[in-house]
């Protein structure tokens, strides 16, 4: 399968935790920690994503350690499930180590409906869904964005799609950084980019991406599930969806840039993907300045997406969404990178001390989601009590999870924890496991309604080829990077 | 090469999928690189050569060159629907590439949905020349 097994060491520092040594690797500037249990570990070292954790490792200012989230397998330089912070001064920002799909990521919104008054309308409720909402290969969005409503989406972010119809104020007031990074720059956008953007807001894409209809299944902590509005058995939909071709451009293009200014910087790295560039420089400021338009292209996207899914629902239940109480809970990026103050260890201190200072640092993260805790300025007002909600998809015969951040992330990865449940299977290997199967008759049999356009989409995204959701969760709320709170079970789900 | 596919197959990568391919020049390799990249958009889709489309590639050897040639085919699809049926590449050496592509134009009501490639990566990137024939591999993202 053209991967090697790791053979490298890795020590166990505790049950969750396990560390590369940076005697591993010369080119190591600091140690590798990975989140993890003993069993996770077994499908992670079979392929060569602890190699990539390793890898990251080598890149200039990267603080305190190379980390990987217990979800994380096999990306293309950075393992998918990394987190790498930079010194803004000394330290570099890798396109690679955002990812092609800039702020993918994920939104929960709930409702009032319970799964009883649903079930009897759930067949019709998902065809609906995939009808209305454009997914799929080659499916364009109802919203045509030329010049200067590209501008506006990628300078605003979603409160310009709010103002265009697409949902109401409050929703940006509960999507992460409001719905819009500051220093988005359109001039540093190619005109290719803008050309894969022109008609795919409002579309959800394939591969991974999808809208799932839910029910919440148990509830960890009642007191802040109270505060998200969640209840057992009530009904929730869940969007997973990125910046579609617009930041898959952006990321093609500033790994070019960024591959040809390496050398002038005196920069190399051990795999092509891995191309960075000074925070401080031309080339960087130029990728920040882009990567935060197609941020806010994805914020602004899963927002009409959102709005799309909320119509259906009133069509559906003969109800506005403000009477079926569709609020969104959170809608939180899994490969972004962002400017965040945090501690961090004085030069020559120990990384997991208590003390160091406050500063301004890089966070890349991808396949990985931001775990703010209860009281920080950067948690929505109504979650100030409780923690930034974490939104953590699974599998769509599993299950997905709301947890909450904590400060024990804060203090350890720079506010960070796992994205989703991670892949185990390639896609190859999953087609051939379904043959003569249906994989869709299958997850009906098990309750689950799969709607889906490619021919192989569903076979490959079969609840085999991941991880248990179950296992990863449990790492990341053992481990304190994030508390659980409640727990979903999938009712229908629409696939491109 | 398995009898399936002539000239290319996929390999294995946990999130992804590559295509490995082999053609006795390197445009023949370039072609078979982009049969495979439309079997990964479309399947086996009937797909008629109806519209022409130039083509003007350089880049600074031969892996940059199979990256850049994807790259346009997907940007091609990516904004227009544009699917390559038909190759007509009148001079390609191991930094540039030029001639006409024949294709069609995607239509999910018509055709079979394969995957949406998001992109063509660097991660494992290789063309070369080995025993009188050129290989080629390249990981595309979905």
């Amino acid at each position: 399968m053209g991967e090697r097994a790791w053979t490298g060491p890795l020590e166990k520092v505790d049950d969750y935790r396990w560390r590369i040594p940076k005697s591993y690797d010369r080119g190591m500037r600091v140690p590798g920690l990975v989140f993890a249990d003993e069993r996770l570990l077994k499908d992670i070292k079979a392929d060569q994503s602890l190699q990539q954790v390793a890898n990251v490792a080598h890149l200039p200012g990267l603080i305190k350690a190379s980390m990987a989230m217990p979800d994380i397998h096999w990306g293309y330089g950075f393992p998918i499930g990394g987190v790498a912070a930079m010194d803004v001064e000394k330290g570099v920002i890798s396109p690679g180590g955002v990812g092609y799909d800039i702020n993918c990521g994920v939104r929960l919104v709930r409702t009032d409906l319970t799964v009883e008054e649903v079930q009897p309308k759930l067949r019709t409720l998902i065809a609906s869904l995939f009808n209305d909402i454009p997914c799929g290969v080659g499916m364009s969005g109802e919203i045509r964005v030329g010049r200067k409503e590209a501008e506006r989406v990628m300078t605003q972010g979603c409160r310009w799609v709010i103002q265009q119809g697409y949902g109401v104020a409050d929703d940006a007031e509960h999507t992460e950084s409001h719905g819009c990074l500051e220093g988005a720059d359109p001039s540093k956008v190619s005109d290719r980019a803008l050309q894969r953007g022109r008609d795919q807001l409002g579309t959800l894409g394939s591969g991974n991406h999808f809208l799932e209809v839910q029910a919440v299944d148990t509830i960890f902590d009642e007191q802040a599930a109270n505060v998200l509005g969640l209840f057992l058995d009530h009904v929730t939909v869940m969007i997973h969806s990125g910046s579609r071709g617009f930041g898959y451009q952006i990321c093609d293009d500033y790994l070019d840039v960024t591959g040809r200014a390496m050398a002038k910087y005196g920069i190399s790295v051990p795999d092509r993907q891995l191309a960075c560039v000074p925070i401080d420089s031309e080339e960087g400021r130029a990728y920040l300045g882009a990567m935060r338009c197609a941020a806010n292209y994805a914020w602004s996207n899963r927002q009409c997406l959102m709005q799309l899914a909320r119509r259906t629902f009133e069509r559906v239940f003969g109800k506005s969404w403000e009477a079926l109480g569709m609020r969104l809970i959170y809608d939180v990026a899994h490969n972004i990178a962002k400017f965040e103050r945090h501690r961090v260890p004085t030069e020559g201190g120990s990384a997991s001390g208590g003390n160091g200072v406050e500063k301004m640092v890089c966070v890349h993260r991808k396949g990985a989601t931001r775990s703010f805790p209860p009281g920080h300025p950067e948690t929505p007002e109504a979650y100030r009590e409780i923690g930034q909600p974490v939104i953590i998809p699974g599998d769509m015969g599993r299950n997905s999870f709301v947890l909450v951040g904590t400060q024990a992330a804060m203090e350890e990865t720079f506010g960070s924890c796992c994205h989703g449940a991670g892949r185990v299977m390639s896609r190859t290997e999953a087609v051939r496991r379904a043959s003569g199967r249906s994989i869709e008759q299958e997850l009906e049999r098990q309750g689950v309604i799969v709607m889906g356009r490619g021919r192989k989409g569903v076979a490959e995204e079969q609840p085999g080829a991941y991880k248990d959701v179950n296992d990863v969760v449990r790492v990341v709320h053992n481990a304190g990077l994030a508390k659980r709170v409640v727990r979903l079970r999938p009712l229908g789900v629409i696939k491109g | 090469m398995n009898d399936h596919h002539a000239g290319y197959e996929f390999f294995e990568h946990t999130a992804d999928i590559g295509i490995r391919a082999r053609g006795a020049t390197l445009a023949e390799l370039l072609v078979q690189l982009a049969k495979g990249l439309t079997e990964l958009i479309a399947e086996d889709s009937r797909l008629e050569p109806r519209r022409n489309h130039p083509i003007s590639v350089r880049a600074d050897g031969p892996d940059a060159l199979a990256l850049a040639w994807l790259q346009e085919l997907l940007f091609w699809f990516s904004t227009e629907r544009f699917l390559p049926v038909e190759y007509a590449l009148e001079e390609v050496t191991e930094t540039s590439l030029r001639g006409t592509v024949r294709g069609d134009t995607f239509d999910p009501s018509r055709h079979v949905q394969g995957r949406e490639v998001k992109a063509i990566t660097r991660h494992v990137l290789q063309v070369e020349r080995r025993g009188g024939a050129w290989h080629g591999q390249v990981i595309v993202d979905i």
